[in-house]
């Protein structure tokens, strides 16, 4: 009944399934325990009912056609309190003050095959931290991380080979000699079918022209052209899941768009699922389907870019355009709007840079079409516009209100 | 293993790209072979023809050979990965499929091919032919190779133990410097071995440091029995082997503890 083949531990979790099915309760019995793979066993003595999770999310992979399964993940960071001063960086020397960053504080999230997922987050909310986790490169303090049946720090050398990662400014290509010969490593370490090598060096040629790049150190490359053969290097292996960290950071216009289209490309015609952290409204507006918010470790936001802006309020912006507008009309306006409606917070009614009044609105707390009737009704209106409030505008509310 | 040999063959490449590094390195090589040659000879002016059982041929070519070979094995591991640490580019190294300490000892080694063949052979040669030194050239300069090679391990490995202590010191630059002074000094690398008192060259003997430089220089001037030259290269492969034990060792448990924040 399930796909066992992906991985050898998953025959285990059949025997698990069908034990705790026949004994139920007796789920934390250690002698049942030492039936599973080494590995497992010991993380499952260790914290067991964390670790039990895991096993039984590996058959919840196969079955609802996820590739991420993150559960109550955290990771704390015990840095040293630095002081003040040349005296006080003296004193560090021998300090023993820690102090615990929660940097990710108990998120949970799954993503299925085939979908864009975007991060985002105002800095330091703890997105590379989790991306770190996802890739294998930081230990989780505690929670569980399945990625495509691999826990990822623990087989990270079989894992990594599964993902491609692209860190805005960090690079897998060798500094000083040709792109070329970078990419022809790579295709040795990944062992890369020539078929497969072909096919993605072909596609980045149709799109962005790379071949332009083979012959030049990448020393040479400016930042775009260095983004792009990173990029390229990490598809190389055509990978089922890319994780892209600031892939567009300090990039001009059209090799952004380049950037995007080639990640597009490759989402839907490999069917690759990306993982892609971003400060670009741009990048989201063109490519994330679905968003996930992080503030100070924890989500607070998961699901459709579209959903984003109702959840962080469905703001309008009504224009008038009105005659005879003046400053006294305008806060006499103000004030009777104030009086009319009652809202959550005083109604700022200013005026924009085209001479129109502008107002703007949560209308679930109240209707627009009220405040435009009103507004219709008392003083001459010309003209009329109805905005939506722009997505950047709502990320900036978001992490200003995930902020406070 | 596909990988790694790319590894080396990228390695090597990265290096040629050098030129005048290439150049400067040979150059400075000899240099520093008549700096020794005039240091010795001052030394040796005023004194009896031997010094400590030494001639000076025997301590010019000792000392000249010894640091021809600090030139061949010395690698920049620890450096690397400490500077790596501190800059977060180690995740771009644990991105790639391969074991992080083989593919360093990899990288470094094959900028020790180029050293050997462009800067340690041909140094050697010059020694020999111009000073005259008496060798003779038989199965002793393979055992000569080899060790030398041995010798690249045990070096290459220390420096993966002191560059995996960054990942929790942050920085490894400070046990570097210990490092390169502890090797320097007690490998005989600057002051030829017989020149210590007697129960500082027991103490010596008993450490790696002088396999890595007196073994190779041994089998090479010296005549050996054939039993006597394996013995000296299995120790430098039992050294070889503690601290390939040690440098995982501290990247296992290290690795854990790795902090990286920040994209």
């Amino acid at each position: 009944m399930y796909a066992y083949s992906y991985a050898p531990h998953i025959k285990n979790t059949i025997v698990y399934n069908a034990f705790q099915e026949k004994n139920p309760g007796k789920q934390k019995s250690r002698h049942i325990l030492k039936k599973f793979p080494a590995g497992l066993h010991s993380k499952i003595y260790k914290k067991s009912l964390h670790s039990i999770h895991v096993i039984v999310y590996y058959t919840i992979i196969m079955e609802n056609n996820k590739i991420i399964e993150v559960n109550n993940l955290k990771r704390y960071f015990k840095i040293l309190k630095r002081q003040e001063g040349l005296w006080g960086a003296v004193k560090d020397l021998f300090s023993r003050n820690y102090q615990t960053i929660k940097a990710v504080d108990d998120i949970s999230f799954s993503v299925e095959k085939g979908e864009i997922v975007g991060f985002i987050g105002p800095n330091g909310a703890g997105k590379s931290t989790t991306i770190k986790m996802l890739t294998g490169v930081l230990k989780e303090t505690a929670g569980t991380v399945v990625v495509d049946s691999y826990i990822p720090f623990r087989d990270r050398k079989k894992y990594v080979a599964n993902i491609g990662v692209v860190l805005g400014q960090r690079s897998q290509l060798w500094w000083n000699i040709p792109v070329i010969e970078s990419f022809k490593v790579l295709k040795d370490i990944y062992r890369i079918t020539d078929a497969v090598y072909n096919r993605s060096l072909k596609l980045f040629n149709d799109l962005v022209d790379l071949k332009q790049y083979y012959h030049i150190p990448v020393r040479k490359l400016s930042l775009g052209q260095k983004t792009l053969c990173n990029i390229a290097s990490a598809f190389l292996h055509s990978p089922k899941l890319i994780f892209l960290d600031e892939p567009t950071i300090g990039l001009d216009v059209s090799i952004k768009k380049n950037v995007r289209k080639i990640i597009r490309t490759l989402n839907k015609e490999l069917d690759t699922t990306i993982i892609v952290t971003t400060h670009d409204v741009g990048d989201i507006e063109n490519l994330c389907k679905r968003l996930i918010l992080i503030d100070k470790g924890k989500i607070i936001f998961d699901g459709l870019t579209s959903h984003f802006n109702q959840t962080f309020g469905a703001y309008r912006t009504l224009r008038l355009d009105i005659e005879h507008i003046n400053d006294g009309i305008l806060s006499a306006m103000e004030e009777q709007v104030n009086n009319q409606f009652r809202y959550k917070e005083r109604i700022a009614v200013k005026l924009d840079k085209n001479g129109w009044v502008k107002l703007t609105i949560d209308q679930d707390e109240l209707p627009l079409l009220d405040v435009l009737n009103f507004a219709t009704k008392t003083y001459r209106v010309k003209d009329v516009k109805i905005e939506e409030i722009s997505l950047e505008d709502v990320i900036i509310r978001a992490y200003e209100g995930a902020l406070e | 293993m596909r990988g790694y040999i790319a590894i080396i063959r990228n390695s090597l490449i990265s290096y040629l790209f050098f030129r005048a590094e290439f150049f400067f390195r040979t150059l400075g090589n000899l240099l520093q072979i008549f700096i020794v040659f005039y240091l010795w000879k001052a030394i040796y002016e005023n004194s009896t023809s031997e010094l400590n059982g030494l001639t000076f041929l025997q301590a010019f070519t000792y000392l000249s050979v010894s640091g021809t070979i600090f030139v061949m094995i010395g690698t920049m591991i620890d450096w690397e990965i400490s500077l790596n640490i501190m800059h977060g580019d180690i995740v771009m190294i644990l991105y790639l499929p391969l074991d992080l300490h083989i593919q360093t000892i990899v990288r470094a080694f094959g900028v020790f091919i180029f050293r050997v063949l462009f800067s340690g052979l041909p140094a050697i040669l010059f020694i020999i032919l111009v000073f005259k030194v008496p060798v003779a050239f038989g199965i002793n300069l393979l055992f000569f190779l080899v060790s030398v090679f041995f010798s690249f391990l045990i070096s290459a490995n220390i420096d993966f133990a002191i560059g995996a202590s960054a990942f929790s010191f942050e920085s490894a630059l400070g046990l570097k410097l210990i490092k390169d002074s502890i090797i320097l000094f007690f490998s005989g690398a600057i002051v030829p071995i017989p020149f210590f008192p007697k129960p500082v060259q027991s103490v010596i003997m008993i450490l790696p440091f002088q396999s890595m430089y007196y073994t190779p220089v041994n089998l090479l001037l010296n005549r050996q029995s054939m039993l006597n030259s394996l013995l000296l290269l299995c120790i430098q492969a039992g050294w070889i082997i503690f601290f390939v034990i040690l440098g995982r060792m501290f990247y296992r448990k290290i690795l854990v503890k790795l902090t990286i924040s920040g994209g």
